[in-house]
């Protein structure tokens, strides 16, 4: 079967797949722990039947019975004919199927993980799959279905083999636990975009689900749907009933969703887990042969894809910033970490980028003395699960290119092909084999052109050669080619022209170099900002700029508020709107007030340091600013406003705070003087020592002398500090209930020797029960270990 | 150690919303300064890259189930009545470990030493419920895998000291998972090193279809 007669079966109405085989062949005796496979070989007469079954319930297409007939599930068994199983069992398919329906050779998870995350390369899962491949072919497959696949890396794996060893079409399924979501993150609109572009013929889901999860799944992806899309669905989601796990959903019930799959877009269905040649038949009846809603595109945008995102570029949308900073031209530091192999700087500016708003990436690896195809690739590796934004490969190398699509979990936007003969002839057939995104350079082998007319005519020829390999609009952003206004003033306004030429005539998504620009000025960021403003108002869609820019971020923002591309200023307010709220409790004119209940602990060193100057006692600065600041957080933290981080980040202020006045404070400032004396340490055999070090952080910060004992910590050496130290008391910490027993034996002890210090006990293992049978007094958290020492020692000295 | 698998560095899928629940987040009453919030996201997003998740599993076969006790593979007696009603109508059962390794803990006692101590707590904190997201993601990985073959897993996982599951079986695991090999200690007080290393068991039932 071609691709093409493929699609037009499709596009005649509804194609009906199977249902469940394993569960029935169960039925038919196939024990378990064997290899179901070879189990099937040598009782061929079971799956003839069951398929069979399934054609005369009105299937199209039947799966050939090799989903776990790849060559590393096979090894489990000790088989290792890959070719031969799968040669054989398609065999069985086709006689079964006696040409009243296509076999599809059906193919599935490995089982394994590929790196990072498991032993195998991507290209030994690639080539793993291509044996099963190859036996699929020899038993005469008509098309592939790839199925039940849980990591999209894995899924392209699969798709490469095959696209890689014949021109069948190629049906592929992902799974998606409850929550759509495969179980390493990937949602189906982003399993859709990376698999249709890498070619693709059908993509949809099967499995994990019942229909009505399925149908939302349906629904939310056609609108971006370029290739006919899949429903097969488990007969409903298994339920415990009387303690035992069932799929409990009928026939009847099944196939009343039929109807809704085809208004939401599937243009094949089928059953999986726990549907029969019934469940088939009833959904035979109610669709077959039926027109499904076509594959409209709402809009014009491009979609580039990570392993775990989507991300839009379009004109309605606010303007989508590329960071460009992982780039070693002019970078001392990068280059050099590069050609050591080191990734931690990479890894910083991905990290860093991501968290300014930067929604893709720009990689580049291009410098003199390293291996461009190594060090590109090393790059996508590491930054493909770490970062959730997809990145947009910066070369001009095709080998470079190919090896790093050809592992890129997604849908990769390439920077850039332009009419210059290597890129058209050598990386553009790249980009389409990997179906990526690329921007589109007017430039030629002559050079740049310097006026508009000129390069619309090269982004006109470049986008023919595109559309050859099937590229559409939607694939590509024109770069509007920046050049530097220190060396020609009117070159931006031609920049400006393609932009605007783009978005109104051609139709096509645009981007900028936005750095280029200021090349030469002094105080570049003005008139970066300003530059980027004019070109969003020309109808810009993406810029790749320094996203660490505040000035140019504060001018992008506002600019996508004044373009109607952030609608309702939703984006403009969630970062802007936010700072200006009151903060809880602040007060006016109060700066080192206001400083400790922010939690800023750089800047408090400064503002005393003012305060001084002006004259002010560092005692008066305690009790008048400090201690009340560090009070107000505690009421804070009790009545829940702050909770855990804003309290310590407070606490550790304040200490930053107390660090610098002590030494300037005098002798009978109340601050001086200690609350009390306190023994702390977390008890023998106990390892955790966070919640112990925070109490002793803020046991401090309300004035209370703290001698830390660390962890893991004998009692004999806690009583003898205890003694040496006449503590007011001992304070000990716990996590697991296997070291909480520590803590009754150092307070039988401090009974037994009539030591006076009282004892005040927190952490996981331990409750108020507890503390209150040894004779201790109990803290939860940090803040109450506070209140209760001021109890404790109130309470020593009579006051309570 | 025979049957024994592992994942490496798997791409855990954790709730945010969980860690700030463990950091005393409360949605109805705390508030959060816009430069506090984005902080505290950009700290669990340092965590996440410092964890390096990895998952050892085994399955064992259930030969023996009283009303407080499991036996595994004949020979491994579990006292605990939790675990028996939760693998009452299971054959076999896995075992599981999480990991999230040694960066991740040594970065959280360095913060801690260096006096960033609000920096330390989110890291423990997301490190804590990304190991915990490591047996989630291998729950979800088993689950269908055994769907196919017409199993499925229970709905809930025990780990030791949780129940009366004792704390004291961390040492059957440890054992069974061959953890030593995966650089993580058992403390004589059965605490694993590094902190953030978690472990588990789950029966696998039959499907009635």
């Amino acid at each position: 079967m071609t691709k093409h007669e493929f699609k037009e079966m499709v596009s005649n109405g509804v194609v009906i797949l199977d249902g469940a085989t394993g569960t029935l062949l169960q039925r038919q005796g196939m024990p378990s722990g064997v290899c179901p496979e070879k189990w099937v070989l040598d009782n061929p007469s079971t799956i003839i039947n069951i398929q069979r079954q399934y054609i005369e319930s009105g299937s199209d297409i039947i799966y050939s019975f090799t989903f776990g007939a790849n060559e590393l599930k096979l090894k489990e068994f000790g088989i290792d004919d890959v070719e031969g199983i799968n040669r054989e069992l398609v065999r069985l398919s086709k006689q079964a199927a006696e040409g009243r329906a296509l076999v599809a050779g059906d193919m599935s998870p490995t089982g394994q993980l590929m790196e990072p995350f498991g032993p195998y390369s991507f290209e030994e899962i690639v080539n793993a799959y291509k044996k099963q491949v190859d036996g699929l072919l020899h038993g005469g497959v008509d098309l592939f279905v790839i199925e039940t696949m849980m990591d999209i890396q894995e899924a392209r794996a699969a798709l490469i083999a095959v696209k890689e060893s014949c021109d069948l079409p190629v049906i592929v399924t992902m799974t998606f636990e409850h929550g759509g979501y495969t179980i390493n993150g990937t949602d189906p609109l982003t399993a859709l975009i990376t698999l249709q572009s890498l070619g693709a013929d059908a993509v949809g889901c099967n499995c994990s689900t019942g229909p009505g999860e399925m149908l939302e799944i349906i629904n939310n992806i056609k609108p971006y749907a370029k290739v006919p899309l899949v429903a097969k669905p488990n007969a409903g989601m298994p339920k415990l009933v009387n303690g035992k796990t069932v799929f409990d959903m009928d026939a009847g019930e099944f196939a009343s969703f039929a109807g809704q799959f085809l208004e939401a877009g599937a243009n094949l269905v089928g059953g999986c887990c726990g549907t029969t040649p019934e469940y088939i038949h009833c959904i035979s009846k109610a669709v077959k042969g039926k027109k499904c809603r076509e594959n409209v595109r709402k809009n014009n945008d491009l979609l580039l894809s990570s392993s775990r995102r989507t991300v839009s570029i379009g004109g309605n949308l606010p303007v989508c910033m590329i960071g460009e900073r992982i780039n070693p031209t002019g970078k001392k530091k990068l280059s050099e970490e590069l050609k050591e192999g080191s990734m931690d700087l990479v890894m910083e500016l991905a990290m860093d980028q991501v968290d300014q708003g930067a929604l893709v990436l720009d990689v580049n690896a291009g410098i003199p003395e390293i291996d461009e195809v190594e060090v590109l690739t090393k790059i996508v590796s590491i930054l493909s699960p770490m970062v959730k934004v997809p990145l947009c490969l910066d070369s001009s190398s095709p080998e470079a290119l190919e090896a790093a699509l050809r592992i890129y979990p997604g849908r990769a936007l390439i920077n850039s092909i332009s009419a210059e003969r290597q890129k058209i002839e050598k990386i553009l057939p790249v980009a389409a084999k990997y179906g990526a995104a690329f921007i589109l350079l007017p430039v030629d082998d002559s050079g740049v052109p310097e006026k508009a007319e000129d390069r619309i005519k090269i982004i006109e020829e470049v986008y023919e050669k595109a559309a050859e390999y099937g590229y559409t609009k939607s694939d590509i952003l024109v770069d509007g080619l920046v050049l530097t206004a220190a060396a020609n003033q009117d070159a931006c306004l031609e920049t400006l022209k393609v932009i605007d030429w783009s978005t109104n005539e051609f139709g096509a998504n645009t981007v900028i170099g936005l750095s280029n620009v200021s090349f030469g000025h002094p105080e570049r960021t003005w008139i970066n900002a300003a530059f980027l403003a004019m070109a969003m108002s020309r109808g810009l869609t993406a810029v790749i700029m320094n996203v660490q820019s505040e000035e140019t971020m504060h001018i992008k923002r506002a600019a996508d508020v004044l373009t109607g591309k952030d609608h309702n200023s939703i984006h403009y307010i969630k970062t802007y709107g936010m700072q200006n709220e009151q903060k809880a409790g602040r007060k006016q004119d109060d700066g080192i007030y206001n400083c400790i209940l922010d939690g800023r602990k750089g800047e408090i060193e400064e503002l005393i340091r003012k305060e001084i100057s002006n004259g002010v006692p560092p005692a008066r600065i305690v009790d008048n600013h400090l201690i009340p600041a560090i009070t107000r957080v505690g009421e804070l933290y009790q009545e829940r406003t702050y909770f855990l981080p804003q309290l310590i980040q407070s606490a550790e202020t304040m200490e930053t705070a107390m660090k610098y006045l002590s030494p300037l404070l005098e002798d009978n400032c109340s601050r001086v003087k200690k609350k009390g004396r306190i023994v702390l340490a977390t008890v023998k055999g106990d390892i955790h020592d966070i919640g112990k070090n925070m109490v002793a952080l803020m046991l401090r910060n309300y004035g209370f002398d703290v001698i830390d004992l660390g962890k893991d910590v004998d009692s004999e050496i806690i009583i003898r500090t205890a003694v040496d130290e006449k503590a007011d008391i001992i304070a000990l910490s716990a996590l697991m209930t296997t070291t909480m027993e520590e803590m009754r034996i150092t307070a039988e002890k401090v009974r037994e020797r009539n030591i006076k210090a009282s004892m005040l006990i927190g952490g996981a293992a331990v409750d108020e029960d507890y503390a209150r049978e040894i004779g201790a007094s109990y803290a939860k958290d940090a803040y109450m270990a506070v209140k209760e020492a001021e109890a404790l020692v109130a309470k020593r000295n009579g006051q309570a | 150690m025979d049957g024994i698998k592992f994942f490496k560095n798997i791409p855990t899928r954790y709730k945010r919303s969980l860690i700030y629940t463990r950091l005393g987040y409360e949605k109805t009453n705390t508030r959060i300064e816009y430069d506090r919030k984005r902080q505290v996201e950009k700290w669990i997003n340092e965590a996440e890259a410092l964890c390096d998740v990895c998952i050892i599993y085994r399955t064992a076969e259930i030969t023996g189930r009283e009303r407080d006790l499991v036996i595994l593979d004949s020979k491994e007696k579990i006292t605990s009545s939790s675990l028996a009603a939760l693998v009452r109508h299971s054959n076999e059962a896995v075992l599981m470990a999480a990991t999230s390794g040694h960066r991740i803990t040594n970065e959280i006692k360095r913060l801690q030493q260096a006096g960033e101590m609000t920096k330390a707590l989110v890291y423990d904190a997301a490190a804590s419920e990304i190991t915990d997201a490591g047996l989630d993601w291998l729950m979800g990985f088993l689950k269908q895998q055994f769907l196919r073959s017409g199993k499925v897993l229970t709905p809930m996982r025990y780990s030791p000291g949780y129940g009366d599951l004792d704390l004291s079986y961390q040492e059957l695991f440890y054992r069974w998972l061959n953890l030593e090999q995966w650089g993580v200690e058992l403390t004589d007080r059965y605490m694993l090193i590094p902190e953030k290393t978690v472990t588990a068991i789950v029966g696998i039932e039959s499907l009635i279809n």
